[in-house]
């Protein structure tokens, strides 16, 4: 048996069918949802994520021109510019939560994914699952993709702005960071690691 | 009703399985359980303090620093939407203004009307007040928006003596403050509120 985290009401996880959301019948929070293949479909997004990370992480992100000058920053360089200024405390913030929480997350969701498919009881289930919880809640990338539009948005009137190849890897990241955590409901997840333990 | 509490159990706020009351841990996930999050409303209102205090050097402080051919210019997140709005970036106003002046406060009003409501009761239905509280929750990291400007933007301006822009004390405390408020909505257990309903 299950209860509602927001309010405590109590329902049965092992009753929902196949392709169907679960909703509170009290307060209406979003219990679960049961899809086919949600995992698979997740492991799917998980490595095409960081294929697009592995990109973004490499090359220019934006490229920016003045005065016959031009500036090209990479992903990590918006973090680090600020421990030039004696900002280290927030450049280490905006790191972990641009940089560390996303990478880690797809990491983690690729390994946990790869054992959970492949049947196997073991002890990393949850752990894996555990860090999993921890990292969605610091990961802020949609936050940081919103952010880079603003800036692009700042700059493009102060001087010429050209997007670099690992900006459009970074959108494809973002998306695929997305769509993957959304497709691995909590409950389906402790679920299925239960059913494996026995 | 048909609520955990009153069949004796207790539920796990990671994987939502019951337990019987008398469990220490869940056999599952390994969460720490408890019927009701201990000390809740001490611990929200107490990162909400925190976050609060941060607020103060968040708004009055420079977000950032323009210098520009000698001339530096120090602008605070207000200062910043306001310039954008004169420039005709209107969406982009809209954007950050919400995402860093309305959003904070809004979150640290509603969440210290919750742990008031959850404390000495209120007149509002419970169902709506979790509902603000669910969304205070998903929209918790939002209000980053600005020092993920900030950093971009002195990534980007670094064109020694003609245009530099430098990062100012502003940011460090603002982050602190959505952080705080993170914290506090993490700290605060909704299922208090529909306690006082059915005691």
């Amino acid at each position: 048996m299950n209860a509602c985290p927001a309010c405590d009401t109590v329902w049965n996880a092992t009753e929902l069918p196949q392709n169907c959301a679960a909703h509170c019948s009290r307060c209406g929070h979003h219990l679960s949802t049961n899809r086919t293949n949600a995992f698979e479909h997740a492991l799917a997004f998980t490595w095409a994520g960081l294929i697009l990370l592995a990109i973004a992480a490499t090359h220019p992100f934006l490229l920016f021109a003045a005065s016959g000058r031009q500036v090209s920053m990479t992903l990590f360089d918006s973090a680090f510019s600020l421990f030039e200024y004696g900002q280290g405390v927030l450049g280490s913030v905006v790191f972990t939560f641009v940089f560390v929480a996303p990478a880690a997350l797809l990491l983690t969701q690729a390994l946990l994914l790869r054992l959970l498919i492949s049947g196997r009881p073991s002890i990393w289930l949850w752990r894996f699952a555990r860090v999993l919880d921890i990292l969605k809640t610091w990961n802020m990338i949609e936050v940081f993709l919103i952010s880079v539009f603003v800036s692009a948005a700042k700059l493009a009137s102060m001087a010429e702005l050209d997007l670099g190849v690992a900006f459009f890897a970074f959108v494809g990241f973002t998306l695929c960071t997305l769509i993957s955590v959304n497709l691995i409901d909590t409950v389906q997840l402790w679920r299925r690691i239960e059913a494996l333990d026995r | 009703m048909n609520r955990a509490i009153e069949q004796g159990y207790q539920c796990c706020l990671r994987c939502t399985r019951l337990w019987p009351r008398e469990a220490t841990a869940c056999k599952l996930c390994g969460k720490p359980l408890h019927s009701r999050t201990p000390k809740s409303i001490q611990a929200t209102t107490a990162h909400l303090i925190t976050a609060i205090l941060c607020y103060f050097p968040a708004n009055f402080l420079p977000i950032m620093q323009t210098t520009q051919l000698g001339q530096v210019k120090d602008s605070t997140i207000l200062g910043g939407v306001i310039v954008l709005w004169e420039l005709g970036a209107y969406p982009t106003a809209a954007v950050i203004f919400a995402a860093s002046v309305m959003i904070p406060i809004a979150k640290i009003f509603a969440l210290g009307w919750l742990c008031w409501s959850a404390r000495f009761g209120s007149p509002q239905p419970a169902e709506p007040q979790t509902r603000l509280y669910r969304t205070i929750e998903t929209i918790g990291s939002w209000s980053m928006i600005d020092v993920f400007v900030v950093a971009m933007l002195v990534a980007l301006v670094q064109f020694g003596g003609l245009l530099t822009i430098a990062p100012g004390p502003a940011a460090l405390a603002f982050c602190g403050m959505v952080v705080f408020t993170m914290f506090a909505a993490h700290a605060f257990d909704s299922r208090l509120l529909w306690d006082r309903i059915e005691p």
